[in-house]
C-alpha cells in the first residue's frame, strides 16, 4: 500500500490572483481506479486546483506527478497529452456548433483537413447511445439544448478522448435524478476500468454514494483527506465549514393567503403544452419534474423571455397583456434564469454593479447614481449571502461559481417584486450558503410575497415547498400538498407511474 | 520567523501584482509618457506653446468624436461612418452659412444633421437589430455620395460677407487665446470646448444610470433584458448621442478651416478614433473602456503623428508607425492580462 504508485499527485500547489491567495500549499493524490471527491465551500479553491491540473491556469509553485513521473503542465494541450480530461464548472462548449461538432472538437484539430460529416454524426450518435443519451440529436446546435443536455454534451466531449484522469467540476448541479443515476453508472464503469476520477459536488448525498475518498479544502488550503466509509455527512460538513450545522432547512411558519399569481393553459413550443397553476401569497410553490419536462421553458414563457403561443397570466387578478421581461418585472414578477453565465450575470462588470442593475432607480436622483448608498446596499448583500469576494469592484468573473450564483440571487432579490420565480436557485452553492438562500426565500414569503421554485434537488423541494406541481412532457402531471411531498410521490408523477 | 518571511514574500508578490494589473489597465498611460519623453528628446520644437496649441486644436475634434465612439464600442458596436457624418454636417452647415443664416442656426443645423444620422443608425442597429458594422459600412458610401453631390467635389468656403465668418472663423473660434504666452495661445477655445465635453461624458459614464446601463448592455445584453431593462433603448440613445457629437465635431472643423469639403468623408475620423478607444483599453466585444483612457488613446496617436511631423517623416511611413503602435498597445494589454492568469 505504502509504495503503491499514485495515478496523480499534486504537491504543495499555490496560486494567487492579484492579492487573493486562491491556493496555498494544496496537495491532492489520486489512486488508480477510484472516484475521489473534492469538497469545500464556495471559493475554497476546488476549481482553481483543477484548472491548474488541466493547464487552464499556471501554478505559482508546487509539483505535479502522474504515474510517479513529474510532469510540467503549461497549457491545456500538455494536460490532454498526459491523459487528463476535464469538464469545467462553467461550460466550455461552442454554442453555435452542433452536438457532434462539440463532442469531437478536440479531434477536429487532428490530421485530416476535410471533415466527414456523416462519419462525425454517426460517431457522436454511437457515443450518445452507448452512454444512454440517445434522445439528444447530434445535429442540433448546442445553443438550443437545455442546460442539462448541454452538460451531458460536455460529459460526452470529455469521454471522447481516451483519458486516464477524468475531472468533473459540479457536473450534477444542473442534472436531475435520472440523469445523475445514468452518470453514476458511467463513472462506476470507468472506475472499474482503472480510471481515476475527481468529482466535485456540493450535493453530499452524491459524494457519499459514488466516491471512495474525499479531499476537503477550506480557504485555499487542505482541510483533510478521508475515506468515505469513515465519516458521516455531519462530520464532513463540519470539516468543510469549520462548524456544525444543525438543520439544512430553516424553520418557517407558513401563512398562506389569497391567490397572487395564476398561469392558465400556457403553451409555448414543443416543451410546454397547456400548463396551469396558481400560487398564493406567502407560499413557496415548487415545480418539479425530470429534466426535459418543460419546467424551465414554462417559466421562461411566463416571464416573456421566450415566446408564448397561448395562455393567460394573472397577477393579483389582473391579466397581463404583453409578455416581455421588462413588462413582467414592471408587473411585479421576476425570474432567476437557469443559465447563469448567459442570462444571469454580467461577467465583466464589477460585482456591485451586478447587484444593483435591476434596482438602479432606487439609487438614482435625476439620473445620477448615489454611489455611497449603492455601496452600502452591496455590503448588505455580501453580508447577507456570505459572498466570498476580494472587492466589490472586482469583475464578477473573478468569483467562484457558487459565489457568482449568489450574486445572481442578490441581483434578483433587489428587483423588489412580489413573485419570484427561481430556476435552480442553489445551483452550485455550498451547504452553508444554501441555507442563507433558503432564509432569503423564507423572508420573501414572510412578507406576503410568493416564490415559485424549480429545483432538481429533491430534498430541497421537500424541505422548502408548501405545494408542488410535478411536470411531465410539458404538462402538469399532478399536484402535491405539503404532507404529500415525498420523493416517491414526485418520482411516480414525473414518470407517469400513477396518479395521486 | 517563517511567518515573517512569508509575509515579506506576500508583500513583494502583492507589489509585483499591482504593477502588473496597473500595466493591464493603464498600459496606454505608460506608452503616452514614453512618447512624450521621446518627443522632447527628439525635437526641441515639441514642448513649445505653438506646437502644443497645434496638437490641441487638431485633437479637439478627435476627442469629441472619440467620446461617441467610446460609447458605441462599449455597447459592442462600431461606427465606420463617423467621417461621413462629420462631412455631411459640415457641408450642410457651410451651405446654410452662405445663405446668410444666423451663426447660431448654422451650428444647430450641423448638430441636427449629426442627430439625424444618429437616428438613422439607431433605427437600423437598435430597432432592426442589424450589425453596426454593416449599417455604418453602407452609410459610409451613402454619406460620401451625398457629400460629393452637394459640393460637386469643390471646397465650399464660408463667404467673408456673412456674420458667421466673423463669429467663427475670424478671429477664429479655433484660435482665441485663453492663456497667452507671447503670440501663441496655449489653450485654444476649441480645446476648452472639447474638455467640457470630455468632462460631461466622464460624469455620464461614471456617475449616471445611463452610463452604467451602457456598460451593462455591452457586457451581457440578455442578462440586462432579463433584469427588466429596455436594452435596445439604451443602444438607441448611444447612437443618437454619438451622432450629435459628430455634429458638434463638424461645427468645430468648419470653424477651424472656414470651409467644408467632401474629402472630410474619406478622412480618418472613424478609424483613428476607433484606434484611440482600443488603445485606451476598450474591447471590441463590448463592456469595457473608459473616458480618461480614451483621451490618453487619442493623444498617443496624436503624439506619434506629431513627432513624425516634427522630424519631417512623410505621411505614408507615418501610417505604418501608427499601425505598429496600435498593435503594440493591444499586445501589451493581452500579455499583461495573460500574466495576470
Ligand atoms: N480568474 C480569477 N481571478 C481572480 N480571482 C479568482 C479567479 N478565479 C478564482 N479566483 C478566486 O479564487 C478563489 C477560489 O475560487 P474557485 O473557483 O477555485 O472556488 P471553488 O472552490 O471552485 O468554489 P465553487 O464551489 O463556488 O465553485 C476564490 O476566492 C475566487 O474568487
Ligand atoms: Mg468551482
Amino acid at each position: 500500500m505504502a509504495d503503491e504508485v499514485m495515478r496523480l499527485e499534486m504537491k504543495n500547489i499555490s496560486k494567487s490572483f492579484g492579492g487573493v491567495h486562491a491556493l496555498q500549499n494544496v496537495s491532492l493524490s489520486l489512486r488508480p481506479g477510484e472516484v475521489h471527491a473534492l469538497c469545500g465551500e464556495n471559493g475554497a479553491g476546488k476549481s482553481t486546483l483543477m484548472k491548474i491540473l488541466s493547464g487552464a491556469y499556471s501554478r505559482d509553485t508546487g509539483e505535479i506527478f502522474i504515474d510517479g513521473k513529474p510532469v510540467n503542465i503549461k497549457n491545456p494541450k500538455d494536460s490532454v497529452d498526459h491523459g487528463v480530461s476535464i469538464i469545467y464548472q462553467e461550460f466550455a462548449s461552442v454554442p453555435d456548433l452542433t452536438v457532434a461538432e462539440n463532442i469531437f472538437l478536440n479531434h477536429v484539430r487532428g490530421s485530416k483537413n476535410v471533415i466527414n460529416w456523416k462519419q462525425l454524426n454517426a460517431n457522436a450518435k454511437e457515443l450518445l447511445d452507448s452512454l444512454g443519451f440517445g434522445q439528444i440529436n447530434p445535429k442540433s446546435k448546442v445553443r438550443e439544448l437545455t442546460v442539462a443536455y448541454q452538460q451531458i454534451v460536455e460529459i460526452c466531449k470529455a469521454l471522447s478522448t481516451n483519458c486516464s484522469i477524468l475531472i468533473l467540476d459540479e457536473p450534477s448541479a444542473v442534472l436531475a435524478n435520472a440523469e445523475i443515476r445514468q452518470l453514476f453508472g458511467i463513472l462506476r464503469k470507468l472506475r472499474d476500468e482503472g480510471k481515476s476520477i475527481v468529482y466535485i459536488s456540493h450535493r453530499l448525498d452524491e459524494v457519499f454514494e459514488i466516491c471512495d475518498r474525499i479531499t476537503v479544502m477550506k480557504d485555499g488550503q487542505n482541510a483533510g483527506v478521508v475515506n468515505t466509509a469513515d465519516v458521516t455527512e455531519k462530520q464532513l460538513v463540519s470539516m468543510m465549514i469549520g462548524r456544525d450545522l444543525e438543520s439544512y432547512f430553516p424553520e418557517r411558519e407558513s401563512h398562506i393567503g389569497d391567490v397572487i399569481f395564476e398561469a392558465k393553459d400556457i403553451k409555448a413550443g414543443k416543451m410546454v403544452q397547456g400548463v396551469s397553476f396558481k400560487v398564493h401569497k406567502g407560499e413557496v410553490f415548487g415545480l418539479a419534474g425530470l429534466v426535459g419536462a418543460g419546467r424551465t421553458e414554462t417559466v421562461r414563457a411566463i416571464f416573456g423571455a421566450d415566446k408564448m403561443e397561448s395562455g393567460q397570466v394573472f397577477i393579483n387578478g389582473q391579466e397581463i397583456k404583453h409578455f416581455s421581461p421588462r413588462n413582467s418585472i414592471g408587473n411585479g414578477y421576476a425570474l432567476l434564469p437557469e443559465d447563469r453565465k448567459r442570462h444571469g450575470v454580467l461577467l465583466n462588470l464589477p460585482i456591485l454593479y451586478n447587484m444593483t442593475i435591476s434596482c438602479l432607480p432606487k439609487f438614482c436622483s435625476g439620473g445620477r447614481i448615489r454611489k455611497a448608498e449603492e455601496r452600502k446596499f452591496g455590503d448588505k448583500m455580501v453580508d447577507a449571502l456570505k459572498i466570498k469576494i476580494g472587492d466589490k469592484m472586482d469583475n464578477t468573473s473573478s468569483l467562484s461559481g457558487g459565489n457568482q450564483q449568489k450574486v445572481a440571487v442578490s441581483k434578483l432579490i433587489a428587483s423588489d417584486c412580489h413573485v419570484y420565480i427561481l430556476d435552480e436557485p442553489t445551483r452550485g452553492v455550498d451547504v452553508g450558503a444554501k441555507i442563507e438562500i433558503y432564509k432569503i426565500i423564507n423572508d420573501i414569503v414572510a412578507e406576503g410575497n410568493a416564490v415559485i421554485m424549480i429545483s432538481s434537488e429533491m430534498p430541497e423541494v421537500i424541505g422548502m415547498c408548501d405545494r408542488v406541481a410535478v411536470m411531465r412532457n410539458g404538462k402538469i402531471a399532478g399536484e402535491l400538498q405539503k404532507e404529500e411531498i415525498t420523493e416517491q410521490n414526485m418520482i411516480e408523477l414525473s414518470m407517469g407511474v400513477n396518479k395521486v | 520567523m517563517a511567518e515573517n518571511k512569508n509575509a515579506a514574500k506576500e508583500m513583494i508578490g502583492g507589489h509585483k501584482m499591482t504593477f502588473k494589473s496597473f500595466l493591464l489597465n493603464y498600459n496606454a498611460v505608460v506608452i503616452l509618457i514614453a512618447l512624450v519623453i521621446v518627443a522632447c528628446i527628439i525635437s526641441p520644437l515639441f514642448a513649445t506653446p505653438q506646437n502644443i496649441n497645434t496638437i490641441l486644436k487638431q485633437q479637439s475634434i478627435y476627442l469629441v468624436i472619440s467620446m461617441g465612439m467610446l460609447m458605441v464600442i462599449i455597447t459592442a458596436g462600431i461606427d465606420l461612418a463617423a467621417a461621413g457624418t462629420v462631412a455631411l454636417a459640415s457641408i450642410i452647415m457651410v451651405i446654410a452659412a452662405n445663405q446668410g443664416l444666423n451663426t447660431f442656426v448654422c451650428i444647430l443645423l450641423a448638430v441636427a444633421i449629426g442627430a439625424v444620422v444618429g437616428l438613422f443608425n439607431g433605427f437600423f442597429i437598435a430597432k432592426m437589430k442589424m450589425p453596426a458594422f454593416i449599417v455604418t459600412l453602407a452609410l459610409t458610401y451613402i454619406a460620401q455620395g451625398i457629400a460629393f453631390m452637394l459640393t460637386n467635389g469643390n471646397t465650399l468656403l464660408i463667404s467673408k460677407d456673412y456674420p458667421i465668418y466673423q463669429d467663427l472663423v475670424n478671429p477664429g473660434f479655433a484660435t482665441i487665446a485663453f492663456i497667452n504666452i507671447g503670440e501663441d495661445a496655449l489653450l485654444p477655445l476649441m480645446a476648452i470646448f472639447a474638455i467640457a465635453i470630455i468632462v460631461i461624458f466622464f460624469i455620464i459614464m461614471k456617475y449616471t444610470k445611463f452610463g452604467r446601463l451602457v456598460y451593462a448592455v455591452g457586457s451581457n445584453e440578455t442578462a440586462v433584458q432579463m433584469a427588466g431593462i429596455n436594452s435596445r433603448a439604451v443602444i438607441f440613445k448611444v447612437w443618437l448621442l454619438h451622432g450629435i457629437l459628430c455634429g458638434i465635431a463638424a461645427f468645430m472643423i468648419t470653424a477651424r478651416t472656414g470651409n467644408a469639403t467632401a474629402l472630410t468623408a474619406s478622412g480618418d475620423y472613424a478609424l483613428s478614433t476607433v484606434a484611440a478607444v482600443v488603445i485606451g483599453g476598450a474591447s471590441l466585444a463590448g463592456g469595457e473602456g473608459s473616458v480618461p483612457m480614451t483621451v490618453v488613446g487619442v493623444f498617443v496617436i496624436a503624439i506619434i503623428g506629431n513627432i513624425m511631423n516634427l522630424i519631417g517623416l512623410a505621411s505614408y511611413p507615418q501610417m505604418i508607425v501608427k499601425g505598429a503602435v496600435i498593435i503594440f498597445a493591444v499586445i501589451l494589454k493581452s500579455v499583461s492580462s495573460k500574466a495576470h492568469e
